[in-house]
């Protein structure tokens, strides 16, 4: 009988997994501002997993909700996280990654986060209030894109060889 | 395409460069000025039950949560985050309880909502700072 389901229950109980490892992370780490591992694990699960990754995101920024509460903030999550796995699939259709490169748009991502976080401010109190929330978390936006970039640049590389060999074990199963 | 990839680190480190100088520019633009000098302001704050208090001050404080300090009798409390100063839940044993019905204390400048939080509002000479009691249905209401 041929399987019609989008995921296998292999494939999901893994999404699962890579989600909590998601939040795990970020949990972890949220004693330091601005410094997060979920911007390198998004680019390495779009560049291993694909399309599963829209599924461990959501997973993720559900969880952010249930535990932090449904603020502001967090309606913004909805559209900025995927903007960093879109510019992956478009990035990295056709070419390999490259640890600078990664870091470059790790980096170039966490820069522009409050910027993209801003959107959702201009909706609600207009361009005034978008455009100083955004100012005002500048010195913390590049804080956020040069730990990116670093994380990026000493982490990438490993965790790209641990993921795509998990997932090769995983195929042949 | 060959020759497009070999440039591409370098697109990117510009690209990089490009934003990191476009975040520092509209910073420098933006961030609040502080007045020097001495500076006359009043402060009002609204209560739910419209009740008002009004308080005439002088100082010398540049931020309006230093100015507000010292008041004698003036409370002011809340939650302080390094990115945007001191979040008011409080004002003098007032809690405005946002997880049980939405509530806030808005601060309003010269009748309009200020741009920055108590901690990061340069205040002016002569300019009039409220703390008003909001409710969410008051809000749709403005």
């Amino acid at each position: 009988m041929k399987n019609h389901s989008l995921f296998t229950t292999r494939e999901l109980v893994l999404d699962a997994l890579l989600s909590a490892l998601l939040f795990v992370s970020q949990v972890s780490l949220s004693w330091l501002p601005n410094v997060e591992l979920v911007s390198l694990l998004l680019i390495l699960y779009t560049l291993v997993f694909r399309k599963h990754v829209w599924l461990i995101l959501y997973v993720f920024v559900i969880l952010e909700g249930l535990v932090y509460g449904f603020g502001l903030w967090w309606f913004s999550y909805l559209y900025v996280w995927p903007i960093l796995p879109a510019a992956v699939f478009l990035i990295y259709k056709n070419n390999t990654p490259k640890p600078f490169g990664i870091s470059l748009l790790s980096g170039i991502f966490g820069m522009l986060f409050g910027f993209f976080c801003a959107g959702f401010y201009l909706i609600t109190g207009g361009p005034g209030a978008a455009l100083t929330w955004w100012a005002a978390g500048i010195p913390y936006d590049i804080a956020h894109g040069t730990g990116n970039f670093f994380l990026s640049l000493i982490l990438f590389q490993p965790l790209y060889r641990l993921l795509t060999s998990l997932k090769r074990g995983q195929s042949h199963q | 395409m060959n020759r497009f990839k070999r440039l591409s680190p370098f697109l990117g480190g510009c690209a990089a460069i490009a934003v990191l100088a476009l975040l520092l520019v509209v910073y420098t633009l933006t961030k609040p000025v502080p007045m020097a000098g001495t500076k006359s302001i009043s402060i009002d704050v609204e209560y739910e039950n419209g009740v008002n208090e009004h308080y005439q001050i002088t100082t010398e404080a540049q931020f309006l949560l230093e100015a507000l300090k010292s008041i004698p009798n003036f409370q002011i409390e809340g939650t302080t985050t390094e990115e945007f100063g001191l979040m008011v839940t409080t004002i003098n044993g007032k809690r405005a309880d946002y997880q049980k019905d939405g509530a806030y204390w808005a601060l309003l400048c010269d009748g309009e909502t200020c741009n920055y939080g108590v901690s990061q509002q340069a205040i002016k000479d002569g300019e009039r700072y409220t703390f008003q009691y909001t409710l969410p249905s008051e809000e749709l209401k403005k």
